[in-house]
């Protein structure tokens, strides 16, 4: 489609900048957008290996809770947990990936999280709460890791989007309008050509006749 | 001959509750049931869980209504051993266990929030919670004994207080009166069962705390002093491995255990085996009761060898709804190998 501008050469001036500018911006684009795609592909492939890690985690947290309220007992593991011994502090930070801000977790766990007696509780009771103290941090960074697949993933669309409207739309528009005002200037020039040779023809028959 | 004398068994006040036990004894259940019951498919697991235990759960499959009945066939048991006591201290004596653990209970409620109270605590104590919190709250000490009300006012007034400071402080003053009783009492068998479970309450932290990556010195802060073993044994071993921590209790009968325990796996789960073996040794002392013909030991043997029986059955229920192969299942249950 051509642009709806004034076939002028200083519109066409302006056009072809505006072309070489676009022809770089996706090319640009293009890069970014194969960056995000790659960058995308290792952190989905690296998500489906942590969930997969997080599903194991979180079934083997759950077996050997099981396996320790068993040992001893519903009532001594509720008194042994009625008191929580440890704090955790989730810090969020953000890293900058190809321009774009994602999240960071740590976690920051102080305190005992052994806080409980010796005499009702068990190995199998201190092995279940370092399990969910691993699972936590499997959990964050599964978190971190889902996020920020779903922001690459949009910032890939948006990409896509504008690399489409340059590849598609915009480039072939201007190369089409640089095109036409080629044409019709070119064609201006020929009819000022024509227009001039024959005020030529004119001037000399006139100048002939008087002779 | 003992056993031709009608005399003797006319003469033991023990002679109705040994026979009554003798023959609960033999509906305790035993390898084969736990095997059954382990190995049996879910959809036939309730239906052999109560064929095998009589606790029934009226049709449900919910395991928590199955282990709320559990335990409150074990409070049945409880009850029932009780009535077969004849001297007070010892009825006190079974029922001290769940004092200290209502006083828990208590202390953490009051100094870090509300806590629900689990039934069968409040059904197994001397007191109920309702009772035993008032009698705390009004100073009854006559009621509560000395030992519970000093433990009680001490965690009070106890500004920086954590749940394992709770814990040990209560489980500490439980075994002051515990032994108070047995001092009194003078009953070879019985102190002999809990000076073992000191020892091997003192060698598991031990092992724990090691684990857990603790200093030597915090050994101190938690040993039990009640026990056969001495502080400086289980602080020689501790910077050692199973075998080196074994070799420095060599004088003790728990040293061949942790010696006999397999050390393929890695430390945490020497120390589950190592666990499970200690306990199970517990139980074979029990069955030594089996030669004092009529006495208090059968009655209460009875009593510890059912409270593993319900753990084992409680282990079973809680793996079996978590999915646990059979395999690993028998790693837990005492008294059962894979």
């Amino acid at each position: 489609m051509i642009l709806a501008i004034n076939p002028t050469r200083m519109e066409l001036l302006r056009l072809k900048k505006r072309h070489v500018l676009a022809i770089r911006g996706h090319k640009l684009l293009k890069d970014k957008q194969d960056v995000l795609v790659r960058k995308f592909l290792e952190i989905i492939e690296e998500t489906k290996k942590l969930r997969i890690q997080a599903d194991n985690e979180i079934q083997s947290v759950f077996q050997s809770y099981s396996i320790a309220e068993g040992v001893v007992g519903g009532a001594a593991i509720e008194s042994l947990f009625a008191v929580p011994g440890a704090q955790t502090e989730v810090k969020f930070k953000t890293k900058t990936i190809m321009n774009l801000k994602a999240p960071e977790f740590e976690v920051e766990i102080t305190g005992n999280p052994y806080n409980y007696g010796d005499e009702k509780s068990s190995i199998l009771v201190d092995m279940c709460v370092k399990k969910f103290g691993n699972l936590l941090n499997t959990l964050l960074k599964l978190a971190e890791l889902e996020t920020t697949s779903i922001l690459l993933a949009e910032e890939i669309e948006k990409t896509r989007r504008r690399v489409n409207v340059l590849e598609y739309i915009l480039i072939p528009n201007i190369n089409e309008t640089i095109k036409y005002i080629t044409m019709k200037l070119s064609e201006m020039e020929r009819s000022n050509l024509t227009r001039l040779k024959k005020v030529k023809a004119m001037i000399t028959s006139k100048k002939g006749g008087k002779k | 001959m003992l056993t031709y004398s009608p005399e003797f068994v006319e003469n033991s006040e023990y002679a109705y509750a040994v026979a009554r036990i003798r023959a609960l004894e033999t509906k305790l259940i035993d390898g084969a049931g736990y095997n059954s019951l382990i190995t049996a498919p879910m959809d036939r697991f309730h239906p052999l869980f109560t064929e095998i235990t009589g606790i029934r759960n009226n049709g449900s499959p919910d395991v928590h209504l199955l282990l709320k009945n559990l335990e409150e066939s074990f409070t049945g048991h409880l009850y029932m051993i009780k009535s077969f006591i004849l001297e007070d201290e010892i009825k006190r004596l079974i029922s001290l266990e769940y004092d200290y653990e209502l006083l828990k209970f208590i202390i953490k409620e009051e100094k870090f929030q509300n806590i629900s109270i689990p039934y069968e605590l409040s059904s197994r104590s001397n007191y109920s919670y309702p009772v035993l919190r008032s009698m705390l709250d009004f100073g009854h000490v006559l009621d509560t004994g000395e030992i519970m009300y000093n433990a009680y006012l001490s965690l009070k007034n106890t500004k920086v207080l954590t749940g394992n400071i709770i814990d040990n402080e209560c489980d500490y003053s439980y075994y002051t009166e515990l032994f108070q009783i047995l001092f009194e009492y003078n009953n070879a068998f019985v102190t002999d069962f809990f000076v073992r479970k000191v020892d091997i309450r003192n060698i598991r932290t031990t092992l724990r705390l090691k684990i857990r990556g603790e200093k030597r010195t915090s050994i101190r802060d938690r040993f039990l002093p009640f026990g056969s073993i001495d502080i400086k044994f289980l602080e020689q071993g501790f910077d050692h491995n199973l075998e080196g921590f074994a070799a420095m209790i060599v004088f003790s009968p728990f040293s061949m255990i942790l010696r006999n325990v397999d050390k393929k796996g890695d430390e945490e789960n020497q120390v589950v085996q190592a666990e499970k073996l200690l306990e199970e040794d517990l139980v074979q002392y029990l069955k030594e009761s089996i030669f004092v013909t009529f006495g208090i030991e059968p009655v209460l043997a009875y009593l510890w060898v059912k409270e593993v029986e319900v753990k084992n059955l409680r282990i079973i229920l809680q793996a079996k709804a978590a999915g646990i192969l059979p395999e690993e299942i028998k790693r837990y249950v005492r008294g059962l190998y894979g």
